[in-house]
């Protein structure tokens, strides 16, 4: 299978992950339409290396349920085309990790 | 006994399930695809009603201007309710990826549009069969004759679109006769004599006057010699469709930049000179003049696709995306001698004339003003196919007048610094032979009407 057939696949499969959760309520619509986005976004390569890194930060920690709403809220509330809305989100989750001890990239 | 028969057609020939992922898939992963696709079928050209649908959902992203991959797709089908259960997702999953080359579109287009033919045929044997069976007291010649025509439908007709009967025709002519009895009624008491247009503004009075505009479906061929006005006359005739009369026009250059046509545009709109405008010389009132003029092209129809290595197929594809998504009503292309071959082996005639037959077939088809510009000869005749000619429906020149002919001819002594001629030499609809004077202002790029001098 060469490299662009393999990375569409993995497009493919996750967009229907995505959409098999909020089927089946797992995720919400709100939640489903971020994630769509930021898929969207990855495969483009227009996302900043500093979203995904925060992003891979906070799924790897332990986190009380409080902490990981607002994080969730802060993501959700993200505009993914808008790189100061992304760089202030990065920038208010990074101190929100930092407060919990999680070190940051 | 035919019942059998026409059972073992429905299960075994009447549908390829696997076309129609195949041309989905490829309208989901390739732009080209989606212009072909949408071009060529229709929803229920598809057997399952799902591929159906997902057709529709494509078509619906693609005429929005919205990218359909496989994301966009799944939020659009979401939105409108169409997903409910992660059997349609799978489908769909699976469908994305029957991914083709795009070179072969075509050829699964092809397969999806036989087997809905074939179910149309396959209807019509049905229904004869039906009718045969029923009706005992039967006119064979009535019933032969309704089957010729139904399957002379299923034919000649797909392609050929439409032939007129008897009522069409005089319905149309009535209806024509009808408009253009208002409309002279309309000249002689609304618009005091003037006749108005048919079809798209010209930017010039006479020509507009001659020909009452470009009108759909039209081939205009503009000639003139290099560096004799073709493009100046191109973005003239824009500045009158897309910025005075506010229609859209997709302006396809094959040799300038985006920045240059872009600079142009400021010369034309503010009548400063352009070689000051490409150089920065100009003040504060003209630089506000400037910016003026582009906040009028900022609200025009006017699209500009500025491509070096234009070929017949791709100037065809891009017309038609641009007719479903900004519902072009002119395409200028400047110009075609600088189009790419797409067979070597043909000559340059060849290719000239494939190309202006190529824009003739777009016109009508997509019900359009087609112009493209040519170049001529030293001597006034076409460059490269003279046979050009015969495929247009208005064959313009541009051509300077010589200094002798200022100097002498007693009729241009009339006009105001007359120095181009528009000849109309060919005109399907009106007079041809006619020579209208103009002026052209090479360095601001601006073309008008030579003004005539009060007595």
């Amino acid at each position: 299978m060469n490299e662009e057939i393999k990375i569409r696949k993995i497009y493919d499969e996750t967009a229907a992950v995505i959409l098999r959760k909020m089927l089946n309520n797992r995720i919400s619509s709100e939640e489903m339409a971020f994630l769509f986005n930021l898929l969207d976004k990855i495969f483009d390569c227009t996302i900043p290396a500093t979203f995904i890194s925060v992003v891979t930060d906070f799924l790897n920690c332990e986190l009380n349920e409080e902490i990981r709403e607002i994080i969730k809220a802060n993501l959700l509330a993200t505009d993914l085309d808008d790189d100061q809305s992304i760089k202030s989100n990065v920038t208010a989750i990074r101190d929100l990790l930092s407060a919990q001890g999680v070190s940051t990239q | 006994m035919a019942e059998p028969i026409l059972r073992q057609l429905d299960e075994d020939n009447l549908f390829d399930l696997e076309s129609e992922r195949r041309v989905l898939s490829s309208m989901l992963h390739a732009e080209d695809a989606c212009v072909e696709a949408y071009n060529t079928l229709t929803t229920v050209d598809f057997y399952s009603p799902r591929h159906g649908t997902i057709f529709d959902l494509i078509c619906s992203l693609f005429e929005r201007e919205i990218r359909p991959t496989f994301v966009e797709l799944l939020k659009e089908a979401h939105s409108l309710g169409l997903l409910t259960n992660p059997r349609d997702i799978e489908e769909l999953k699976y469908i994305a990826e029957h991914y083709i080359d795009d070179e072969n579109i075509k050829y699964w287009i092809k397969r999806v549009k036989d087997k809905s033919r074939l179910r149309k045929f396959e209807a019509f044997l049905r229904h004869s069969f039906q009718m045969v069976l029923e009706r005992q007291d039967i006119e064979v010649e009535e019933i032969l004759l309704a089957a010729e025509e139904e399957l002379t439908n299923l034919t000649a007709l797909e392609y050929d679109d439409h032939i007129d009967s008897p009522f069409d025709l005089a319905t149309l002519g009535y209806d024509e006769v009808e408009r253009r009895f208002l409309r002279f009624k309309e000249i002689k008491e609304l618009h005091k004599g003037v006749l108005p247009l048919d079809g798209l503004p010209t930017g010039f009075d006479t020509l507009n006057h001659i020909t009452l505009g470009y009108k759909p479906g039209d081939l205009i061929i503009l000639g003139a010699q290099t560096g004799h006005g073709k493009t100046a006359f191109a973005l003239h005739t824009s500045r009158s469709v897309s910025v005075d009369y506010q229609s859209t026009v997709l302006y396809l250059n094959t040799e300038m930049s985006r920045q240059q046509i872009a600079l142009r545009w400021g010369s034309i709109l503010s009548g400063i000179e352009h070689e000051r405008i490409r150089s920065g010389d100009i003040n504060e009132t003209e630089l506000s003049i400037i910016l003026e003029g582009y906040s009028r092209l900022r609200e025009s129809g006017f699209y500009s696709y500025p491509c070096p290595n234009l070929t017949p197929e791709k100037t065809i594809s891009i017309a038609r995306k641009f007719k479903a998504q900004k519902n072009i009503d002119m395409m200028i292309v400047d110009y075609v001698g600088r189009m790419d071959k797409v067979d070597p082996k043909l000559q340059e005639w060849q290719m000239l004339e494939q190309i202006v037959k190529t824009l003739k077939m777009l016109a009508q088809n997509l019900n359009i003003v087609v112009m493209c510009l040519v170049q001529l000869n030293p001597d006034g005749s076409l460059q490269g196919a003279k046979r050009m000619k015969n495929e247009s429906d208005l064959m313009l020149k541009l051509t300077p007048i010589p200094r002798e002919e200022l100097e002498e001819n007693e009729e241009l002594k009339k006009y105001k610094n007359p120095n181009y001629y528009i000849h109309i030499d060919k005109n399907r609809d009106g007079r041809s032979g006619v020579r209208i004077p103009i002026t052209f202002d090479l360095q601001k790029q601006i073309m008008k009407d030579a003004e005539r001098i009060a007595l």
